[in-house]
């Protein structure tokens, strides 16, 4: 590639250095009581995504960027954890992390050594709807990294060492996890959603005998399976160029074969019995208590994902949950909501930290906030247009920075949506009206699933005052 | 705001670059490109100091107003009182209703936050950039007209958020208290960094009405304060525009600086903190040097050498080799008046620290003896922190928020554009130099163990 050299900050010149600004102004008398009106909006269009399919069937998206000297490499792969069984909980992301441990050419301490030689960061990581190989660089090293991201891609060593050193790390992790307040209600939410069978409602990584049982046969098959072009996308962005980049990628990828992997589907988690029981998980001298409140939702290629994530911003984007629980009571510092649509399905909830003497005084609040939204008090128009303006404003917000362009596009390739998906829900939420919006929110709506983490000896009984019921839960234990 | 207290992610950990740089540029024509833009500080007649750097390529644009206060200038027994401030300048001002603040920059589409560290306060917004005069209104009259907001209730209720902030931050999280018990470990009660870990919501609970009133006169003045903007805009015109609003704000009194006080410790202090944790973790922390002083950049090298990815020492010897950890990291944290060197190891469940510590401090002297650092590994090291700046120059806030930091503690706010100049003449020897200096001197040791197993602390 060619160097170009595009200044695009420029400090203000043309007074001298340190100078004072004249104190004499003819501008009439500032009125601070009335608000300065925005100009006209400006015009705004995101980059263009290049789409092309390598020799062996690979699909790649490319974003030229030429704005710093960087690369953003993503590698989605179709196999998270929704390519597991119930019973290899924790498969999936294993042998994602056991990727950057080694190859057949390379120790890991070389591959650390030759990537930092570089000024390049490679990391695997395994999520519930794929896993991922991702690659940031120093635009002007970019062929060599790539070089090295195609040897960890086709020739992990898989090595019996680095699968027992990973597998210590991990069961570390698992009781990493089991000490966060905010994992397990995570954790006891899933599972009341999707059921523990569902690979959105077991922990990912379920217990330490399940990882014990684990063998590294089980990672090279996994991976044999599922690691070929038929079943990835790769996603560029940065400061490339696509005509350079694809004779690039043709070579450093070369020996990686396409094997006709099955597609993926997974059964829709079994419909729960709706109730409306606090479940308490009894973390002893907790400073505070979680809180989660919500139901089951959508896929994120659901019709409905745009209404919904109105209805989130509306409720729990610096919306009605902040405004009661922080601005009006000072009960929690970031409460909100989370509309999480996944591939395969999804859940909507709203979440809270809240000091343990307000525990039952702030869930009551969450669930009248909740409650309302299909009752009492719908979303109203000025909040529909509120929220749909913020979202349409906040476009060139996502592209600043490589990594928010790649992100977005992973999240697509991870629900196994198109490069144009997210166009398409931004003109879907220009046509949206408020009709459509409570439709969506009704026909998620249900008596709420209530998860509480915290001191029980202390938020028992004022839960129970509240006339909930309240039935107690073990955290799954880490053993 | 939703913000870090005292946060040590911006001036500390990550290192900075002010100005957008080219596909391909090398660090050399970087630096080029960016003294050839020389910086113009320009000062309002009240002392105000603005900033602007105009970037087109997204219609967007951040404003950084910097306000040079920061934990270093609370009264002892005030633990966090600057961070609570903080809080409160949220609440509304004289023309600007409580709330309102927030709710015009989001329905903007964009973002309004603010972060407190030890010397300075960020208050920021980004926005689509036709909304930058509401972002200059709504900035100049807190920074004009907020001590009308400060009540008894907005004093109270905020006060509730940055307990529960603490709570969820701190205290409810694993090993959350840690780094602060290491610091509060570190500075003696005179020092200006000095806070208390102990007395931290009594602290709170104890500020007064007057006393914010006061704070707000002493510090949120414009000679106190620099306005950084960075984006889609028009650099005349924007200037206008800030003397429009920000010009008749009166001035305050100089203010005293709290003196730069190196610090020493006599001897190694040796201390435990028992958490809700399962894994036990050794935090070792030396005083060292402050932001942009000499050995800053051999602070920063030796820290990716020794814990930056798989191939670093410490990572190969305690993680591959000894097995006696699961995670770590280095860090060399650089504040205005001080600065601080630390290394974090989890250890293994049930497993003493003792040898973990051995471990830490045999590769100190390995690299400050007979194994000192290579070409390769400072080469290594250089590239790395090379690419953090050229990510962390992509954002027009982090960029807003770096020229205001230059100016303010270099007194140039191009600083940036030659700040990666100082790795570049890193060496193997001034890496070692640097490790002798400072990591043999006496240092903070402090265990953080799992509730009832005191048995495991590392040992004096």
């Amino acid at each position: 590639m060619t160097n170009r050299v595009l200044p695009c900050i420029v400090l203000l010149a043309g007074c001298a250095r340190a100078s004072t600004v004249a104190t004499q102004t003819t501008t009439p008398t500032l009125d601070r009581s009335i608000a300065p009106e925005p100009g006209p909006l400006r015009a705004y269009r995101a980059a263009p995504v290049v789409q092309h399919v390598l020799s062996n069937g690979l699909r790649v998206w490319i974003v030229e960027r030429a704005s710093t000297p960087l690369v953003e490499v993503r590698l989605v792969v179709d196999a998270g954890a929704t390519r597991e069984s119930a019973a290899q909980a924790g498969l999936a992301s294993l042998t994602a992390a056991l990727l950057t441990e080694g190859t057949t050419h390379r120790s890991g301490v070389e591959l650390a050594d030759q990537l930092s030689l570089l000024g390049a960061e490679l990391q695997a990581a395994g999520t519930s709807d794929g896993a991922l190989l991702m690659l940031s660089a120093l635009a002007r090293n970019v062929e060599d990294a790539l070089v090295i991201f195609g040897d960890v891609l086709q020739n992990p060593a898989l090595s019996d060492s680095a699968f027992e050193r990973v597998r210590q790390r991990r069961l570390a992790a698992l009781q990493a996890a089991a000490a966060q307040a905010p994992v397990l209600a995570d954790q006891a939410f899933g599972a009341l959603i999707y059921g523990t069978e569902h690979p959105y409602g077991r922990p990912p990584l379920r217990t330490a005998t399940a990882q014990r049982a684990l063998r590294n046969a089980d990672v090279v098959s996994f991976y044999r399976a599922f690691y070929h072009p038929d079943n990835a996308l790769l996603i560029v962005v940065g400061a490339v160029r696509t005509a350079t980049l694809l004779p690039m990628l043709e070579r450093t990828l070369q020996s990686w074969r396409p094997a006709g992997v099955r597609p993926n589907s997974v059964p829709s988690p079994a419909a729960r019995r709706s109730d409306t029981t606090v479940y308490l998980v009894n973390r002893p001298a907790s400073a505070q208590s979680e809180l989660r409140v919500g139901y089951p939702a959508i896929a994120r290629g659901d019709s409905a994902f745009a209404a919904l994530t109105v209805a989130n911003t509306v409720l729990g984007d610096y919306g009605r949950i902040w405004r009661t629980l922080r601005e009006r009571r000072g009960y929690a510092y970031a409460p909100g909501s989370l509309l999480d649509a996944r591939r395969f399905a999804g859940a909507w909830r709203a979440y809270a930290a809240v000091q343990t003497d307000a525990t039952a005084q702030a869930l009551s609040e969450l669930l009248r906030e909740v409650r309302e939204l299909n009752s009492t008090h719908p979303v109203t128009n000025e909040e529909l247009e509120a929220a749909r303006g913020r979202i349409l404003r906040n476009e060139p917000f996502a592209a600043e920075t490589n990594a928010q362009v790649a992100n977005r596009l992973q999240s697509l390739a991870l629900q196994a949506l198109e490069a144009s998906a997210y166009d398409a829900f931004l003109q879907q939420l220009r046509r949206l009206t408020i009709s459509e919006l409570s439709s969506a929110i009704e026909r998620v709506a249900a008596p709420p699933t209530i998860v509480v983490v915290g001191d029980r000896s202390r938020i028992e009984a004022p839960l129970r005052a509240l006339g909930l019921r309240v039935q107690i839960v073990a955290a799954e234990s880490p053993q | 705001m939703a913000a870090a207290a005292c946060s040590s992610s911006l001036l500390a950990t990550t290192l900075i670059l002010s100005l957008c740089s080219t596909a391909e540029a090398s660090a050399q024509q970087m630096a080029a490109l960016h003294s050839a833009a020389a910086s113009r500080v320009h000062h309002l007649a009240n002392g105000l100091s603005v900033i602007i750097a105009q970037d087109t390529t997204l219609p967007i644009a951040a404003v950084a107003v910097s306000y040079h206060v920061g934990v270093a200038n609370e009264d002892s027994g005030r633990t966090e009182f600057s961070h609570l401030f903080e809080h409160l300048m949220f609440m509304g001002s004289r023309h600007v209703a409580r709330g309102e603040h927030l709710r015009r920059i989001q329905d903007a589409g964009g973002r309004a936050d603010a972060t407190t560290d030890f010397d300075r306060t960020y208050y920021y917004e980004e926005v689509p950039a036709n909304y930058l005069e509401v972002v200059l209104w709504l900035e100049s009259d807190r920074m004009g007209f907020m001590s009308d907001s400060i009540t008894q209730g907005a004093l109270d209720l905020q006060r509730s958020v940055v307990e529960n902030e603490h709570r969820q931050r701190r205290v409810n999280a694993p090993y959350g208290m840690a780094f602060w018990k290491a610091l509060s470990t570190l500075y003696p009660p005179n020092h200006p960094y000095a806070l208390s870990t102990d007395n931290w919501l009594a602290d709170l609970h104890d500020a007064t009405v007057d006393e914010v009133a006061s704070f707000f006169r002493r510090f949120y003045r414009p000679n106190n304060a620099t306005i950084a903007i960075v984006g889609d805009v028009d650099p005349p015109s924007t200037l206008r525009m800030v003397q429009r609003y920000f010009g008749d704000i009166a001035p305050g009194s100089a203010v005293a600086r709290p003196a730069a006080v190196p610090v020493r410790l006599d001897r190694d202090r040796y201390t435990m903190l028992e958490d809700q944790v399962e894994i036990p973790a050794l935090l070792l922390m030396w005083p060292t040097t402050r932001l942009f002083s000499s050995d800053e950049a051999e602070l920063h090298v030796l820290a990716r050498i020794l814990a930056d990815g798989a191939d670093s020492r410490l990572h190969r010897r305690l993680i591959e080799h000894d097995r006696i950890a699961q995670s770590l990291t280095a860090t060399q944290e650089s504040w205005a008046l001080a600065g601080q060197f630390s290394i974090d190891v989890h250890g293994t469940p049930g497993h003493d620290l003792t040898p973990v510590r051995n471990a830490v401090d045999e590769e100190i002297a390995q690299l400050a003896g007979a194994k000192p650092p290579t070409e390769h590994e400072v080469t290594r090291a250089v590239n790395q922190i090379e690419r953090s700046m050229a990510q962390r120059s992509e954002s027009r806030l982090r960029s807003a928020m770096d020229l205001a930091m230059y100016y303010t503690f270099t007194g140039d706010a191009d600083h940036g554009s030659r700040d990666l100049s100082r790795y570049r003449h890193v060496t193997p020897g001034s890496v070692q130099e640097t490790a002798r200096r400072y990591l043999s001197a006496r240092r903070v040791v402090l265990s953080v163990v799992p509730k009832g197993e005191s048995r495991l602390q590392a040992a004096p």
